[in-house]
């Protein structure tokens, strides 16, 4: 007689992930198989936007990523820009590089607020947060709000900067190279966390290829490949900075690669600051109530804090858009790779590889 | 004479002095609004210092916080959640979704009135609501348990045909038939 | 510009039936017949380097009686964006299944399966993905109303 059991690892998620359940087959300890049930946090948003006209949809489209939202106000500003042919002026290209590289250090804390609380290092989960409140406080400066900005418009940025944001910016930026200084003391140099987290999760470069991975997790096996370099938004064509990569391929490495990512998004916010260009930081687009765009199809992608986040517009003449399907890098990691790799692993690695593979339930269930 | 009526609370109604000192949340977020809790419960709001920990288990829990949307699955979760936990027990709605369906209105999945499945206590507006909102909402609920006046649990047992109806009609039967097999606790 | 004329010329050198064209830098569409995609998609795995599936959309064209699949596949060493579209039809809506090419297809497929109502005979699980104890219509497709669904469930008179 097995001694099978199926724990139903429920929708409260371990860690920062968003609701979803892992139903895994026990065998003893060791896990035999694992299945993801999705749904909790389904709210039907590509059918929502079908019915609204064009900017009143940038309310809805923060909220498809909680913890990453001005990417995805970024896909669907650059999704209507190409289909309407409307230009960006410099200095809003400029100004939402910002905000795009505020809001990978965002995301990129809040990973390190759930991997290190899923390890037990409950510190460094809490100057991650202090780290990341910071820069929520920074983010109302510019647009109003903490969390969903609703700044990323058709044409440019909704309001420019406000007088004194570079200096309190700059100030942000000299402490939190401090706080990284401190993180790698407390956590990425942490005897502990190595040995937790070395040889855990190995995925190779095939794996990783064969099942659609992008982002940290895929340049943690060898490839150095990021939207940012590969098909160049916003101002990063302009700007200097290096694209972390790693070869071992398991949990440590993406680790470093995520730690490497918040220094080089310093880097980048230092040279935006510095090269800000002047002018005005939007372009006037249609009267929203009488907006019709022409028919067509497109696809735009940027770099979001997990991987290639993509958006597939299409348009048919009216005032309404006909299609727009959102990629979230989430679904392969979370629905393909996830399964697989738990097979082998015991309970306490279901929380480490659900954080480890930087998993966001809501841009998979949308 | 605060310190007057402080003590004579203490000696006569020493529970509401300990119920809403240690009001204890259940660990599970259900929307988008999930994400200004930690910036409360850790640093640098700091919910602990008003008492608050985070429960795993709804047996340990006397206080479940809805941040935001509930799927029609996440609803069939908390109310199986709410149901379990020992009474009393206060149930706080952060954000506009619970209320009327918040900027979800037309989606098919998210529902649009909580009140009409589970009895709240404390409703706190916004899309989303600052940390101090969200305590302001935690003090409010314990002035009201220091008046007596958070009776959701009891409303609950007592309406509860009201409530079953509603569950029944958006979740439907089998839903109820699932939920028979929890035991109540009151 | 170079690689996207130089794939689309041999696509259209390869197969009869379809045709490519060079939308814009990095993005090439390719339209297609229904029991072309397969082979169009095993072609440019296997002979052109696109090793990752990035996304497989549907879009209801009510209006045609139409779905339209779009299959949207990337290179990584040339950084090109291939669009390749079918369209199948509406009431008896039915694709071949390319898991066997592509393994993330898996869960795309059965989103589209719950969505839009699309079968896929080869795909192992297209058991529900977002919602349990649906009776309606599939909920992506242009004749169902949300808003008065939404209406009726969870907001009717008390």
């Amino acid at each position: 007689m097995s001694n099978r059991l199926n724990l139903f690892f429920g929708p409260q998620h371990a860690g920062v992930s968003g609701n979803f359940n892992i139903t895994v087959t026990l065998e003893g300890e060791t896990i035999v198989g694992a299945r993801i049930h999705l749904g909790f946090l389904h709210r039907g948003f590509e059918k929502m936007l079908e019915n609204v006209g064009f900017l009143q949809g940038f309310p809805f489209v923060c909220r498809i990523n909680v913890m990453d939202p001005d990417h995805n106000e970024q896909i669907y500003a650059m999704a209507i820009e190409e289909l309407a042919g409307i230009e960006v002026p410099p200095r809003a290209h400029y100004i939402r590089t910002l905000v795009l590289e505020m809001a990978r250090l965002s995301t990129h804390l809040l990973w390190l607020n759930g991997m290190a609380g899923a390890m037990g290092f409950y510190t460094v989960n809490h100057w991650a947060m202090l780290a990341r409140d910071e820069i929520l406080e920074l983010f109302s400066l510019i647009s109003g709000a903490r969390v969903y900005h609703i700044y990323i418009l058709p044409g440019g940025v909704r309001r420019d900067l406000p007088d004194g944001f570079a200096a309190k910016m700059t100030a942000f930026l000299d402490d939190f190279e401090q706080t990284l200084h401190d993180f790698d003391v407390a956590l990425f140099n942490n005897r502990v966390f190595r040995k937790r987290t070395d040889g855990v999760g190995v995925i190779t470069q095939e794996e990783a290829l064969r099942d659609g991975m992008t982002g940290a997790n895929l340049r943690a096996t060898g490839l150095a490949r990021d939207v940012r370099r590969e098909e160049p938004y916003a101002a990063y064509a302009d700007l200097d900075f290096e694209i972390p990569t790693r070869i071992e391929g398991d949990s440590y490495a993406r680790a470093m690669v995520i730690r490497e990512e918040m220094h080089q998004s310093v880097r980048i916010i230092r040279q935006v600051l510095d090269k800000l260009p002047d002018g005005p930081a939007w372009n006037r687009t249609p009267n929203p109530f009488k907006w019709n765009i022409p028919p067509g199809e497109a696809y735009v992608r940027v770099e979001s804090g997990r991987g290639e986040l993509g958006g597939y517009a299409v348009t048919d003449g009216s005032n309404r858009i006909r299609r727009m399907n959102y990629r979230g890098p989430s679904l392969p990691h979370g629905l393909v790779v996830l399964p697989r790799i738990l097979v082998g692993m015991t309970v306490p690695d279901i929380a480490h590889m659900v954080s480890s593979l930087n998993i966001s339930v809501p841009e998979i269930d949308r | 004479m605060r310190e007057h009526k402080r003590a004579k609370m203490w000696t006569t109604h020493p529970y509401k002095w300990g119920q809403k000192y240690s009001l204890w949340p259940i660990h599970f977020c259900t929307g988008c609004g999930a994400i200004e809790i930690p910036p409360t419960m850790l640093a640098p709001y700091d919910a602990s210092r008003f008492g608050m920990g985070p429960m795993a288990s709804p047996r340990q829990a006397n206080l479940l916080l809805l941040t935001g949307y509930l799927t029609r699955k996440t609803l069939k979760y908390v109310i199986r959640t709410y149901e379990q936990m020992l009474t009393p027990r206060y149930v706080i709605s952060f954000g506009s979704c619970p209320i009327d369906g918040g900027l979800y209105y037309t989606s098919y999945n998210t529902i649009n009135h909580l009140e009409w499945y589970l009895p709240v206590d404390v409703w706190i507006a916004g899309c989303m609501p600052r940390p101090e909102a969200f305590l302001m909402g935690v003090n409010r609920l314990m002035e009201e348990i220091e008046n007596g006046t958070a009776d959701g649990y009891k409303r609950y047992e007592e309406n509860i045909d009201y409530y079953r109806r509603n569950q029944e009609r958006t979740l439907g039967k089998k839903f109820l038939e699932e939920l028979k097999q929890v035991e109540w606790l009151t | 510009m170079m690689r996207e004329q130089e794939l689309v010329e041999r696509l259209n050198a390869r197969f009869s039936g379809l045709e490519a064209r060079v939308q814009r830098r990095q993005r090439v569409i390719v339209s297609a017949t229904r029991e072309l995609i397969p082979s169009v998609l095993l072609w440019l795995k296997e002979q052109a380097g696109y090793h990752q599936l990035t996304l497989i959309s549907c879009v209801d064209w009510i209006e045609d009686g139409e779905f339209e699949l779009v299959y949207h596949v990337a290179s990584h060493a040339s950084g090109i964006h291939v669009m390749v579209k079918a369209r199948i039809d509406r009431d008896q809506p039915v694709m071949e299944s390319i898991v066997p090419i592509y393994v993330p297809a898996q869960p795309y497929e059965r989103e589209i399966h719950e969505l839009f109502g699309v079968d896929f005979p080869g795909n192992p699980d297209l058991t529900p993905l977002y919602l349990d104890d649906w009776h309606e219509l599939p909920p992506l497709r242009k004749d169902f109303d949300t808003k008065a669904y939404a209406q009726r469930t969870y907001d009717y008179e008390q």
